[in-house]
């Protein structure tokens, strides 16, 4: 059994880099209070912040995330390798532990004589090894070279030696970290059947990998975790699905901004919109709509001053800069005798028959004659996506249907 | 502490595993291999003998300047040797500080592990000599397992503490070869006890190596039990430096893959 009650794991950037005597005392003879600043002032970095979960015995899971989210740290921290700035983690069982292949390797020791030392390292004993020895070699199929210096090995061989040690140690909880990319085809396959077996064989598995199919093959429950929080914990098929959308969102958020006209011009600021929710006609938040769909689109906004007479206005822009349309309260009939402190601005559009896409949400707040802005642009980004009822989609940038007949012929 | 000392020997294969790749690495490649561990402390005791007894004529307590200055040489070289390579033990090994779970204190005791192992392939030299000199040894020559321990409390202590230290001050390892040649002149090898005034005696003692050399010399080469006064204030200053050491190790201990 795992346990994570609410740990978290803070990082110094530049710890271990500044720190060395020769900054220190010079600093010491001047002002120790600058020494002190030294030792203690570093850039922090929360590596993991409040995890919460516990992964019950022979259960495998999957943790995914792009890079630096605080996988590898999850499993350190597991491992005992590092140890958590605050919270708690229990763990019951013995730790085998795939963070790196071959690490403890020797260069200048034959294969043989690494196989003992990093097979101690994992936790085995003699004997065991002495037991599985045949088993090792013939799973790295590495025979003929075992008493060849690792030195000399290919880096293929290095790593299939290193694998077929670790996966030879039967740990009650085993923790794997990007290890299967490596090596040829059929070699990764091997690696995952051995997995497999072990996971049958009731060990606990924490799997991270970039590979969502060896995930979605491996585990049934999948942490998605996003710049040291969970994003979601649950069901593989969801979470898989959930860091993929984050991942698209991310790319188009990125794509716009170099072709989306932008913000135009001076704004004046007296004004800020805060938080931006989208939600559907029932009220909930989300960020794919199907086309077709209704959006409900609510701006947080705060006034420095009050402002008379604004306008709000929303334009959807396709990612290769194009406005499909705008919303515009004054356009709409809608007007705002005077904004004054807090409050949401709350749009409920008719039917977007926008085709699924990435679209970003422009909103700005202008005068009456729309020459002025009263604050900066704000972006959000939604996905239109298929119509389920429709089977077509067709080309263009919005569908408005239109019905067809055949007229009889002169 | 129990529970520390039964994880250790749940590690003991682990242990003996890095003791045997220390060996194995050191003396790939090289052509006399393991004859280098008698080699060093024979060459230091030859040219001492040449610098201090032929040409400087320093006292040697009526003993053979080679044995004398050899008797001294072996327990500071085991000594020196384990320090230096301690000091480097967690830095050498960053990758398996961060890839791999195992008692960290493993490391700096594999390097006093194979400096001794330097130790005791050296002292098959001395016993030679001991015959060759016709030296009659005593009972008291049982009093060297004592001395021994002491000195491995001393030695394990000063390795934890450096080998810490240099994980966050880089400075450590380039400073403790010089700390070392300072510290040889500061214990009595290349010179007899004697030869330190009486009134500076107790804070020359202070210097936990001074005790262990000089009874070394009192047990093996004079046939005496060693100086109790020397001895015990040894054994207090050994044991603080261990427990003291050991509680910073501990203390880092938790940072070590994080600044490494």
């Amino acid at each position: 059994m795992i346990k994570f009650d609410n740990v978290s794991k803070k990082y110094f950037i530049n710890q271990g880099v500044s720190r060395s005597l020769k900054e220190l005392v010079p600093r010491m003879f001047k002002r120790p209070s600058l020494a002190k600043q030294t030792l203690l002032d570093k850039t922090e970095i929360w590596a993991l912040r409040n995890m919460n979960f516990e992964i019950p015995r022979g259960e495998s899971w999957g943790i995914i995330g792009p890079n630096g989210s605080g996988k590898t740290t999850l499993l350190k921290l597991l491992s005992r390798i590092t140890y958590p700035t605050e919270g708690k983690i229990e763990v019951s069982g013995t730790i085998g532990n795939l963070i790196e292949l071959g690490a403890g390797f020797h260069p200048e020791l034959t294969g043989a004589e690494n196989i003992y030392l990093n097979g101690s390292i994992l936790g085995l004993t003699r004997k065991e090894i002495q037991e599985k020895f045949k088993q090792i070699v013939a799973f790295a199929e590495l025979e003929r070279f075992i008493n060849t210096p690792v030195k000399k090995y290919s880096s293929g061989m290095y790593i299939r030696l290193g694998f077929s040690v670790a996966a030879h140690i039967e740990p009650e909880i085993l923790l794997i970290d990007e290890v299967l990319s490596i090596g040829d085809l059929s070699f990764q396959r091997k690696c995952l059947n051995r997995i497999r077996e072990l996971s049958k064989k009731a060990t606990t598995i924490l799997f991270v990998s970039h590979n969502l199919l060896s995930v979605q093959a491996l585990c049934s429950t999948t942490i998605y975790l996003s710049q040291g929080k969970v994003r979601y914990l649950g069901d593989t098929q969801e979470a898989i699905q959930f860091y993929e959308e984050d991942t698209n969102l991310k790319d188009f958020s990125r794509m716009i901004e170099g072709t989306s006209p932008g913000e135009r011009g001076f704004s004046r600021n007296e004004m800020e919109i805060g938080e931006v929710k989208t939600l559907d006609i029932h009220g909930e938040e989300k960020k794919i709509f199907r086309s077709g769909e209704q959006l409900i689109v609510e701006i947080g906004y705060h006034t420095f001053k009050p402002i008379p007479d604004p306008v709000f206005r929303v334009r959807v822009v396709r990612g290769d800069g194009l406005t499909c349309c705008e919303y515009h309260t004054r356009h709409d009939g809608y007007s705002i005798p005077l904004l004054d402190g807090k409050g949401i601005v709350r749009l409920e559009t008719g039917t977007l028959k926008l085709l699924p896409q990435f679209y970003s949400l422009d909103i700005s707040v202008w005068d009456l004659q729309s020459n002025l802005r009263y604050c900066r642009q704000v972006r959000k980004i939604i996905k239109i996506e298929k119509d389920l009822l429709r089977e077509f989609e067709g080309e263009g940038i919005y569908k408005v249907e239109g019905s067809w007949s055949l007229l009889p012929s002169v | 502490m129990l529970a520390q000392i039964r994880l250790l020997w749940s590690y003991r294969e682990l242990l003996s595993n890095l003791v045997l790749r220390e060996i194995r690495i050191r003396y790939k490649q090289t052509l006399i291999g393991i004859a280098w561990s008698v080699f060093q402390p024979f060459a230091l005791m030859v040219t001492f003998t040449l610098v201090f007894s032929l040409f400087a004529r320093f006292p040697s307590e009526g003993i053979p300047y080679p044995l004398f200055s050899y008797c001294a040489l072996l327990p500071w070289t085991f000594f020196a040797t384990s320090l230096n390579r301690a000091t480097q033990s967690l830095t050498n090994n960053s990758t398996l500080l961060t890839k791999v779970y195992f008692p960290r204190e493993l490391l700096p005791l594999t390097s006093i592990i194979t400096a001794s192992i330097d130790f005791g392939i050296a002292s098959t030299l001395f016993i030679g000599m001991l015959f060759f000199y016709h030296i009659s040894l005593t009972l008291n020559i049982m009093f060297i397992i004592l001395i021994l321990v002491i000195q491995v409390i001393f030695t394990s202590g000063m390795a934890f503490f450096l080998s810490a230290l240099n994980v966050s001050f880089r400075d450590t390892v380039q400073a403790i070869p010089l700390i070392l040649q300072v510290w040889m002149y500061a214990s009595p090898i290349v010179y007899p006890m004697s030869l330190v005034p009486e009134k500076m005696r107790y804070l020359y003692m202070l210097n936990p190596m001074a005790g262990i050399i000089d009874s070394y010399r009192r047990v093996i080469l004079h046939g005496l039990p060693p100086d109790p006064r020397y001895l015990i204030c040894v054994f207090f200053v050994a044991v603080t430096v261990f427990v003291l050491s050991y509680r910073y190790f501990k203390r880092k201990e938790i940072f070590f893959a994080d600044i490494i």
